[in-house]
């Protein structure tokens, strides 16, 4: 193996992702540096690395997002690579400015490649250039209100706001009427400003009932862009994802659409000379007629379906090309086999989608064959309140879609978590349901199916009725000192709006 | 140590019957309908906080975990958890009489503003409180018109998932 130009990678992410990063940068000799919180003082991925920095308060305007503190922890431990993981500061073009002024490799793409595409106007006038077709919408950031009301009223309700600055979900909403308009406009504005630092927001026609439907781009220095299939991310609530698969199945049987996907996204990244790893997500309609959304200039939390279909490992290639490397493989060694699936496993109300986050007493994760899990958990941690209640991610690949939903229903039924509410149960609903093992899903999915998808009285198995799940607290309650013997004797079952 | 009764207002009795220091078992039944079933129990104690259940169903053996904290319970095993909460129950019970439900947070989060005051009367879908909870922005609404009683928070909080922001008076 050539030698890279650096030899110690300091990732400058928490959690799942930063245990990613490392596993990948240790599998390729090099050393590595985490840094943390302070609530993440005992995360996996500070006992992980070979070295780890406390940089500050557990809020990540106080840890992750300082960039001084980040270079400082790479200055003090020799680090001459950084990995930011996804989010954090891994869309920020300064950063990557000036990890390259410092000396410092930063494992992504350009910081011209991140402002283009951070830039979600500018991103879709580059796109549109470059013969990728965008959704309709206003052409540049909203001045005020009235245009915003003006070119609603051309595109037609509904409609999207947008952050120009945003992404990953955050400072977007959906407005169905002028009055929803009006209501959501100063809240996106302030949502933007606050969260990313720019109050620019534009407005996009949203399609009902669409596919997100995505495509894997890696690009080395030397001119080589490749891609690595779709990926179907349709299963999502509040904007976020929560399943995501590959190959996507809305386009099974419809192999002229997907190359037709992947020429356009590969020409896109080309077009701006794009290198390192990347995400085109794409909205498609039920006639599979597709539009450009954003780029994601990073590696993202779902890649590893892709790398399961492909067999590459998509962090270690960041890693490689980021050092000057050519890509390990061409477009036509890559040959897509067989179908993953990744679920998002949250600390969450499985009834209301809310948040929350607590410990994790223990924790059991599933195993064998083709059964993957990102997470960065232990037994006896408490989930910060801070961040993303993501658990751990859980992938499954079969040889078939029918085999890798088959085997993932079999891993979520093996995973426990006490000690905090997780969405396992409305995960194994969803693996489960009609609609999602026909494949034919839209980002309604949950919405219109929300009532199959969680049940509001659901009991532990083994126990047949309200009865047994009493009798079993009342035993509990005879050996615990207190208060609940008295809630007991009443209506213990609670309904769940 | 004895064996305990639990009568419930439906006449249902539990009858709990130690059988070792970690095994019970517990016998449902009702006078109209005599024994329900009987269900035996080992109890594992895992941490102060959290209990393992382990008992038969069938030909089955089944575990569940139990996490205490202060007025809820979390009931986990593989594949699933619910969460029962106790301290619902009995403000339910202690507000009755029409009084309005105060508004509570239902996740962790901090107050952003706050965009009413004591004494407001606000209707049904009018905008009190500005929470961030999960780097999101949530609009919170009145339910129903009423006036407001007390502001128990103020911007900048970062509270619990639990705590009462704004108490309500009815209005005539």
């Amino acid at each position: 193996m050539t030698k890279l130009p650096f030899t110690k990678v300091l990732i400058a992410n928490r959690g799942e992702i930063a245990v990613r990063v490392i596993r990948a940068a240790r599998e390729l000799k090099l050393k590595t540096v985490a840094v943390y919180s302070e609530a993440d003082r005992n995360n996996a991925h500070v006992l992980f690395a070979d070295e780890a920095v406390f940089i500050g308060e557990s809020e990540a305007k106080k840890s992750y997002l300082v960039a001084e503190k980040i270079l400082a922890a790479a200055k003090q431990t020799g680090a001459d690579a950084i990995h930011p993981g996804f989010g954090f500061l891994s869309e920020n073009a300064e950063f990557a400015r000036t990890c390259k002024k410092a000396g410092i490799t930063f494992i992504g793409p350009t910081p011209e490649a991140i402002d283009l595409m951070g830039d979600k106007l500018a991103a879709r006038e580059a796109m549109k250039k470059a013969g990728v077709p965008i959704v309709p919408g206003s052409d540049g950031a909203l001045k005020d209100f009235s245009e915003a009301k003006q070119v609603a009223t051309q595109i037609g309700f509904p409609v999207i706001l947008k952050a120009a600055a945003g992404g990953g979900g955050k400072g977007m909403r959906i407005a169905n009427s002028m009055q929803e308009l009006e209501q959501n406009f100063s809240l996106v504005q302030s949502e933007a400003q606050n969260y990313f630092g720019d109050p620019s927001v534009f407005l996009e026609r949203y399609a009902k009932d669409p596919h997100h439907i995505e495509v894997q781009i890696i690009a080395d220095q030397h001119g080589n862009v490749c891609h690595l299939f779709e990926r179907e991310c349709s299963v999502q609530r509040r904007h976020q994802k929560v399943i995501e698969e590959a190959p996507a199945p809305f386009l099974h049987g419809h192999n002229e659409v997907r190359e037709r996907l992947f020429k356009v996204a590969v020409e896109g990244a080309k077009r701006i000379g794009y290198t390192n790893a990347g995400t085109m997500e794409f909205v498609m309609d039920g006639d599979r007629n597709f539009y450009f959304l954003e780029m994601n200039t990073r590696i993202q939390v779902e890649h590893p379906v892709s790398e399961m279909i492909t067999g590459i490992d998509l962090v270690k290639e960041q890693l490689l090309v980021a050092g000057g490397q050519k890509l390990s493989f061409s477009q036509d060694t890559l040959h897509l086999h067989g179908a993953a699936i990744e679920c998002r496993l949250y600390a969450e109300n499985p009834h209301s989608f809310l948040p929350s986050p607590g410990p994790i007493e223990e924790i059991v994760f599933p195993g064998g064959p083709f059964t993957r899990v990102d997470s960065a958990m232990l037994p006896g941690q408490v989930i910060p309140l801070e961040y993303d209640p993501m658990i751990a991610k859980l992938s499954t690949w079969g040889r078939t879609r029918e085999e890798c939903m088959n085997r993932m229903e079999r891993a979520l039924a093996e995973t426990v978590v006490a000690g905090s509410l997780t969405n396992l149960e409305f995960l194994r609903r969803a693996l489960a349901h009609p609609i999602f093992r026909k494949g034919n899903y839209t980002t309604s999915f949950i919405q219109d199916n929300k009532e199959a998808l969680t049940n509001t009285k659901l009991l532990p198995p083994g126990i047949e009725s309200e009865e047994a799940l009493r009798a079993m607290l009342s035993l509990l309650a005879e050996t615990e000192s207190n208060t609940l013997t008295q809630g007991l004797s009443a209506n213990w079952w609670k309904t769940y709006e | 140590m004895s064996d305990k009764n639990y009568t419930l207002a439906s006449g249902e009795t539990f009858l709990v019957k130690r059988l070792g220091e970690n095994q019970s078992s517990v016998t449902k039944s009702s006078e109209k309908l005599g024994q329900h079933f009987s269900h035996s129990f080992e109890k594992e104690k895992l941490s102060d906080k959290t209990t393992r259940i382990h008992f038969e169903h069938g030909k089955s053996r089944n575990a569940i975990w139990v996490y205490r904290s202060k007025g809820k319970r979390i009931l986990s095993w593989p594949g699933g958890s619910i969460e029962l909460d106790a301290s619902d129950y009995s403000e339910n019970a202690a507000s009755g009489g029409g009084a309005l439900k105060p508004l509570k947070l239902t996740m962790p989060g901090k107050v952003l503003s706050v965009k009413v005051a004591e004494g407001d009367t606000v209707d049904a879908g009018q905008a009190l409180v500005i929470v961030e909870a999960m780097k999101m922005e949530n609009l919170l609404l009145a339910t129903a018109k009423a006036k407001i009683a007390k502001i128990h928070v103020s911007a900048g909080d970062r509270l619990e998932s639990g705590t009462i922001l704004i108490s309500f008076e009815a209005v005539p």
